[in-house]
């Protein structure tokens, strides 16, 4: 069957279909965009406790405009070509499209990947430090003299289309955290197994074969081995429940519970950000009240002394420069860029005065702050011309509130940053997809009609220019504001 | 792209629109450096940066709406679709600033 005005105008809408089509497809993605962009202002507005300060690196925002307007460019020049009959202009041209559209996924995954590794800990005052666990160091929670596993074993629960909320017992994930000794184990009928994930899988089918006094298998059951040596584990903090451990013991996700002794949960990180917005009032508007509501701030007392020397000085600098501009009547407190620049301050020698010198200081908790040296020739150069390093400190478990990666769990900001650049991001894949298929197939549609080709092509580009609209917008408000 | 008038199609009007598309994107090009750099400008206070910034965003939007999409020559059922998609996202801004404000309880009217 032919599908009428896919070339020709409707006579009573002046348009060829698809182009209605489109256009009313734009104005329900204009929407939902505009749904969402109102959710930002209104987060961004009365947020819920200090908005994060310039986590997103403007370069590559900045670049990936560029990008989306030269592969805007280049689907028009797409579109002139097959209008002009220029079939292998246009291949040239959507290729490049094509290409911005991978460039474009890629750089946003370079930001999703340093999003994903940069950390913020909230310590229990409410004070805050932001940075990366150094290489090599990243959060572990380290158990040794572990002597006793306890496996948890539940039938096998396939939930609603294959997917159950409920977990099905212990698995063998948690030999793969063993770094010193030998998964040997002693069951509880005296056997000693050496486990692995067989050996782990037959003994709980094998426990799980047996039945109750009523002959009905049971629903929940553990068997409790004995280490025949003492093991060492070494676990990241997403295996297990949340702060499910003590001293002596810890909980897999898997409810497999290991017994021994909490060698250590300290956390490293290499700090580039102080944040003590948090331990004032929002509202606040004594500027002296605010600095000395933070002199005795967590953050202190793990990066040292000197750290405050340095915070004071350089409050007392932003004062001076504010005033100088501002003159002494107006209200430091009442310009959220003064309570940002001042109280949510930078531990890199490049965005502070003050880390040309890195101190190197010991706290009453033990803490210790170090400078993280440079490796690298680049680095050291660096170093020498006025001081690279972020401080490297030490934290105890004990002294974190709440911690996490700069992902939606985090806040208001990231949950609203991802959501926006994530659906983004879905419809550029989309629009590139759209157009892959147009560059791979168009070929028999452009020998039998090339002004069906064009318009097609056009239909695409359209979708393509408003993926590029909302970037035009999403670009200052997330990166710039 | 918009109109289905013939000259539309010529080589003249094609190469010609050719063009206007590579000024126009450098003209995008400029317009970004300038959003970035007008965030380091002292214009007062921070509200005047913002202002600025999303005028500039507001006209590059413009541009690819009225050049790239070519609603600058788009028929009329076209323009009627977008003023209601327009009405409706006044809508959901207004929905955010009722979180901010209760027309309800407030006193709108003075007694005094």
């Amino acid at each position: 069957m032919e599908i009428p005005y896919t070339v020709k105008a409707r006579p009573d809408t002046g348009l060829w279909n698809a182009k209605i089509g489109i256009w009313l497809f734009l104005a329900s993605e204009v929407m939902l965009f505009g749904g969402l962009f109102s959710s930002y202002i209104f987060l961004r507005i009365a947020p819920e406790g200090p908005w994060p300060v310039q986590v997103l690196t403007v370069g590559w925002g900045f670049l990936n405009t560029l990008v989306l307007i030269f592969s805007s460019v280049t689907v028009l020049q797409a579109w002139v070509a097959l209008k002009m009959r220029k079939y292998n202009h246009f291949r040239v041209w959507m290729v490049l499209t094509i290409l911005c559209a991978c460039g474009f996924m890629a750089i946003k995954s370079v930001e999703y990947y340093d999003k994903f590794h940069h950390y913020g800990i909230l310590l229990q005052d409410g004070s805050n430090l932001e940075g990366h666990f150094p290489k090599g160091k990243e959060y572990k929670i380290k158990f040794s003299d572990v002597k006793t596993v306890t496996l948890a074993v539940r039938p096998n629960d396939k939930g609603l289309f294959g997917l159950s909320i409920f977990h099905n017992g212990s698995d063998a994930d948690f030999l793969s955290y063993i770094v010193e000794g030998k998964p040997e184990f002693k069951t509880p009928d005296g056997t000693i197994l050496t486990l692995d994930k067989i050996t782990l899988k037959e003994l709980l089918h094998k426990e799980l074969g047996k039945k109750d006094k009523d002959g009905k298998p049971a629903p929940e059951s553990y068997i409790k081995l004995e280490a025949t040596n003492p093991l060492r584990f070494v676990i990241p903090p997403s295996k297990l429940f949340d702060n499910a451990y003590n001293a002596s013991k810890a909980t897999f996700r898997d409810s497999t519970v290991i017994e021994g002794k909490l060698e250590s949960d300290q956390m490293h990180l290499e700090c580039d950000r102080v944040d003590l917005r948090r331990l004032f009032d929002a509202e606040e508007k004594s500027d002296e009240k605010a600095l000395a509501s933070v002199q005795n701030a967590d953050v202190w007392r793990i990066l040292g002394e000197e750290w405050k020397t340095k915070f004071n000085a350089h409050h007392d600098k932003v004062l001076k420069e504010f005033k100088d501009k501002n003159g002494e009547k107006r209200n430091p407190m009442t310009s959220s860029d003064y309570v940002r620049h001042v109280y949510a301050m930078k531990l890199d020698a490049h965005g502070s005065e003050h880390s040309s010198v890195v101190p190197a200081a010991t706290n009453n908790g033990g803490h210790k702050a170090q400078e993280h040296a440079p490796k690298d020739d680049h680095a050291e150069h660096a170093t020498a011309a006025g001081g690279h390093g972020h401080p490297e400190v030490t934290i105890e478990k004990k002294d974190v509130k709440f911690y996490s990666n700069f992902t939606p769990k985090y806040g208001n900001y990231f949950a609203i940053y991802f959501t926006l650049t994530g659906l983004h991001g879905l419809h550029v894949i989309a629009g590139a997809l759209v157009l892959t298929y147009f560059l791979l197939f168009g070929k028999k549609l452009y020998d039998k009609d090339p002004e069906h080709m064009a318009n097609r092509v056009e239909v695409g580009g359209l979708f393509w220019h408003f993926v590029d609209l909302v970037w035009i917008f999403l670009f200052p408000l997330l990166y710039l504001l | 792209m918009s109109h289905d008038h013939h000259d539309h199609d010529s080589p003249e009007y094609l190469k010609k629109q050719s063009k206007i598309i590579w000024i126009v994107g450098g003209i995008l090009f400029v317009a970004t450096g300038i959003t970035v750099g007008v965030m380091d400008l002292d214009l007062g206070s921070r509200s005047m940066n913002i202002a600025f910034g999303m005028l500039i965003a507001t006209i590059k939007a413009s541009l690819v709406m009225l050049i790239f999409m070519h609603l600058k020559n788009e028929r009329g059922l076209i323009y009627k679709f977008l003023s209601f998609t327009i009405v409706f996202v006044i809508g959901l801004f207004v929905l955010s600033y009722l979180g901010f404000i209760d027309p309800l309880h407030s006193n709108l009217i003075s007694t005094k």
